[in-house]
């Protein structure tokens, strides 16, 4: 079993019941990525699909874990540095941890530099008849240093996040793995799972 | 024959009240993982005493180790001292490879040694039976599908829950045969059955959508079980995309009759 990644789907036999398959796996992963970013993708344009090209070979041969995160990669492997880009894309990270992060932590909120004073807080849902929750909300005071983003999670209920922000050091840039990260927790980790 | 429909979210949950209150399901499958952090007592308050079962999605038990299971083993367990699920199902699949998830779930290599010691560790954890959901093969690679959950059946680490559509899906798509799962002797008290349709990429490709109606080959399958293994214990019809309510209502209602036929002959 191989990891589907554009680079490989290339070496398939277009024929292929192989291809057929690493295909679908990708669009999928198109879908997860680009169906709560409809901005980005509007503003990517005609660049959309070599930069999803581009950016899932760079994330899997970092070694990233391909997971909540993976929006905050594209936003730093894109360079963005506009406010409605990172509103969506935070806003996708936050329901993707949502959905798939198994801990007992009942909320996420991230911050974002590019998005000043904006605070975007995902909830788990606490009744069988209400979904996920998204808040956006305003806080001041800095990001920690060199954070492009910083998250904080905290179990159920939620309570205005003060303190303790982690900065999210991304894994991936354009011309391949970045420099060390500072010291810290395996970066290969998500942060949303269970220490 | 218990009648259900998945819940995979709040609007699932009252769809399913609604299909409920109509007459046409007697039980609830809970998505469990979508709803890990409701609280037991919150959770009992919404099933009012109706029929639950447990499904379970992204456990990956196959990929964790025992502590990092724990917590949800734990928490589990607890659902299942306050509801008596019907049952407790997963999945046998793979979430990730090298630590990198997966877009989807991918088959597991049914050669793979660790296979049935990892789910029997999974069941004990549970501290109740586990049943297992087979997969839609997307090649040759499914064909030794059935002989596996044979072999996981007779270790005593899971039973199959049988999709009989999955089953469908797979054949066409070169795995195994879907008539050897009524065949086989193995246990038939849970099942599933959806919708299906070709991909988009191939249509000689066929793919679990959840997103229509019921096919004739999944409907001939599962009178084939009622006639040669009788009625099963509960049986899932399951939708997840192009909800179709009146279209889920029919299948909900064509199982009924189905299981009904087969019971009086």
């Amino acid at each position: 079993m191989v990891y589907p990644t554009p680079a490989r789907l290339r070496m398939v036999d277009r024929t292929s019941r192989e291809y057929t398959v690493m295909l679908l796996s990708l669009r999928k992963l198109w879908h997860e990525i680009f169906d709560a970013c409809p901005g980005l993708l509007a503003w990517l344009g005609a660049e959309a699909d070599g930069t999803f090209d581009d950016f899932v070979d760079a994330a899997f041969a970092a070694g990233h874990p391909m997971d909540w995160t993976l929006h905050l990669e594209l936003g730093s492997f894109c360079a963005l540095d506009r406010e409605p880009a990172w509103r969506e894309l935070c806003v996708a990270a936050a329901r993707r941890w949502v959905r798939e992060c198994q801990t007992d932590q009942a909320w996420v909120a991230l911050r974002c530099a590019s998005a000043p004073g904006r605070v975007f807080i995902a909830t788990r849902p606490r009744s069988l008849d209400e979904g996920p929750r998204i808040v956006l909300g305003r806080l001041v005071g800095a990001l920690p240093d060199g954070g492009l983003v910083s998250y904080q999670t905290g179990g159920a209920p939620f309570v205005a996040p003060v303190k303790d922000w982690v900065a999210y050091w991304p894994l991936i840039s354009r011309t391949g793995l970045r420099g060390s990260p500072p010291p810290g927790p395996s970066r290969r980790r998500s942060p949303g799972l269970p220490a | 024959m218990l009648i259900g429909v998945n819940i995979t979210s709040a609007a699932g949950f009252r769809r399913a009240g609604q299909f409920w209150d109509d007459g046409l399901i007697d039980f609830f499958e809970l998505l469990i993982d979508n709803f890990l952090h409701v609280e037991p007592g919150v959770l009992a308050a919404g099933i009012r005493g109706r029929p639950v079962a447990i499904h379970i999605m992204s456990s990956r038990f196959l990929h964790r180790r025992a502590d990092e299971l724990a917590p949800l083993a734990e928490r589990l367990r607890a659902l299942s001292r306050e509801f008596r699920p019907l049952y407790v199902s997963d999945h046998l699949a793979c979430h990730e490879i090298a630590g990198q998830a997966l877009p989807e779930l991918t088959e597991v290599d049914y050669d793979d040694a660790a296979l049935i010691s990892a789910t029997a560790r999974w069941q004990d954890m549970l501290g109740e039976p586990l049943l297992l959901e087979n997969y839609p093969s997307g090649g040759a690679a499914g064909i030794e599908q059935v002989r596996f959950f044979a072999e996981l059946h007779r270790a005593g680490a899971a039973s199959p829950l049988l999709d009989f559509s999955n089953a469908v899906v797979a054949e066409k798509n070169g795995g195994a045969a879907s008539r050897d799962w009524v065949t086989s002797g193995l246990p038939l008290t849970a099942c599933h059955i959806s919708g299906y349709r070709p991909s988009d990429v191939d249509d000689t490709f066929f793919v679990d959508s959840h997103d229509c109606a019921v096919s004739a080959e999944s409907w001939d399958l599962f009178a084939a079980a009622l006639r040669q293994r009788g009625t099963p214990g509960t049986l899932v019809v399951e939708r997840d995309e192009r909800l179709d309510e009146d279209s889920w209502a029919d299948d909900l209602r064509y199982a009924r009759a189905l299981a009904a036929k087969a019971a009086s002959q």
